[in-house]
């Protein structure tokens, strides 16, 4: 009886997405296959077994893709899906890999040497004066639902954020350009409605609203797949009016990752992360509606770069003081496009 | 007879032991993994994961431990305070007075301060 294989025939899996600078367009094809297949994504590399790296990695970021992999538990497999094309072939390789008792049970033989233990956290005075333990805690690039990219090396204290220091990897990588900038795949307006998409199924995800981000995502998927627009606009107003409705989200998120006026933010980012929520499924809807016109882009300001450098010269500030769980979503609010970055010289 | 059972029970809970680490053997993969190191977006921690609490905590535990301790000794002493008469009120006064001058004592330490 062979029972491993009858279990890895029967496996659930369950994809971590890893974005890279310059690698959306593989992400979006790699999230398009894996929600199509019903892969629900995992959260952490404890509950995965499919690495899924879009795009083109190297030094730094390499390096982290590697040490998430070492910390997969068998059975795993990995794809690196160079080009959005190419993302249903490696996905099947993956698959086939994963269900592949033989070859799991050969490579689950690897063994991990740590290195030495670290050392014990420094102290330092909290807000309220008292000496507390100040522990680093760098979020991303490894982390569902972050911008590519990203990394933000926070010293907390029990869970308040201290201290936020900005970092940006793989931009070497990226020859400039991106899906969203100028809004490629169709007409302007539809890569606009489906950037707006994918920032509220970030949002959305990391708030818990499961179904509504799985809507949004089939939405994106749609919009930039080149769906008729008149089919797509019952579904859209009935999503934006459920998510601007919705009572749950509502508590959750009003009040959290205010971004004061003195900051000079652009006009879409202003509020708290249920404003921008809102904002956002607004302007998805009303993109959609007249997809041939020319004029004005609604929810944007047209200038990623910029919006990307405000955003990164600013989330150390927006986030000194906050709650390690608030920063996440703070972040997928803002969803900075750090490949509209590469163009710029001023960075962190 | 009792002996009897406890001996099933322990059959049991043997048989029922050893058949989950039998599955377990039969469907893994490779051995436990060890050595593994918490996720942090792929990134080695920087500092152990033990955290050190200010000291002022073990002071507040002691308070704690004292007023808890009345509630123990109370509850009894409740039951039986009628019938005893003065002595028990004057003995449970006495040991609440020594509780008592232990958290003075501490607050005037500054175990209760804050800021």
């Amino acid at each position: 009886m062979d029972l491993r294989g009858w279990l890895s025939r029967r496996l659930p899996v369950r994809p971590l997405v890893v974005p890279v600078p310059g690698g959306t367009a593989s992400r979006l094809a790699a999230e398009r296959t894996c929600r199509t297949r019903g892969w629900y994504s995992a959260a952490s590399p404890a509950e995965a077994n499919l690495l899924v790296v879009a795009g083109a990695t190297d030094g730094a970021l390499e390096a982290a893709v590697e040490r998430v992999w070492q910390s997969m538990p068998a059975p795993r497999a990995r794809a690196a899906i160079a080009r959005a094309e190419h993302a249903e072939g490696q996905l099947d390789a993956a698959e086939a890999t994963l269900r592949d008792t033989f070859r799991q049970r050969r490579q689950a033989t690897e063994t991990v040497h740590p290195g030495p233990e670290p050392e014990m956290a420094g102290r330092g005075e909290d807000r309220d004066g008292l000496m507390l333990d100040q522990l680093t805690v760098p979020l991303g690039p490894v982390l569902p639902e972050w911008p590519a990219g990203l990394v933000l090396h926070t010293t907390v204290q029990g869970d308040v954020i201290q201290d936020a220091r900005v970092e940006l990897l793989g931009l070497g990588q990226v020859s400039g350009g991106t899906p969203w900038w100028p809004y490629g795949g169709g007409t302007p307006r539809r890569g606009l409605a489906a950037r707006h998409l994918d920032t509220c199924a970030s949002l959305l995800t990391l708030a818990g609203a499961g179904r509504a981000a799985i809507t949004a995502r089939r939405l994106r998927d749609d919009v930039l797949l080149g769906r008729p627009a008149a089919e797509l606009t019952g579904p859209l107003r009935r999503w934006s009016a459920g998510v601007r409705r919705s009572w749950p989200l509502r508590w959750l998120l009003s009040g959290l990752g205010p971004v004061d006026d003195d900051l000079a933010p652009p006009p879409h980012l202003a509020g708290d992360v249920l404003a921008r929520l809102r904002r956002f499924a607004t302007a998805a809807e009303e993109a959609l509606a007249d997809l041939d016109e020319d004029g004005a882009l609604p929810g944007r300001s047209g200038d990623e770069s910029g919006d990307a450098q405000w955003t990164i010269e600013t989330l150390p500030r927006l986030l000194a003081g906050s709650e390690l769980a608030a920063a996440r979503l703070l972040v997928a609010s803002l969803d900075p496009d750090i490949e509209a970055l590469t163009g710029r010289e001023v960075r962190p | 007879m009792t002996f009897a059972n406890a001996l099933i029970a322990l059959a049991l809970v043997l048989g029922v032991t050893g058949g989950l680490y039998g599955v377990a053997h039969l469907v893994r993969l490779g051995s436990t993994g060890v050595g593994m190191r918490p996720f942090l977006s792929g990134h080695d921690p920087a500092e152990h994961a033990l955290s050190r609490f200010h000291v002022r905590w073990y002071a507040l535990t002691m308070i704690f431990l004292a007023f808890d301790m009345e509630m123990v000794f109370m509850y009894p002493w409740a039951l039986v305070v009628a019938e005893k008469g003065t002595s028990a009120v004057v003995e449970m006064f006495v040991f609440l007075a020594i509780l008592m001058a232990g958290v003075v004592y501490a607050w005037r330490e500054g175990a209760l301060r804050w800021t």
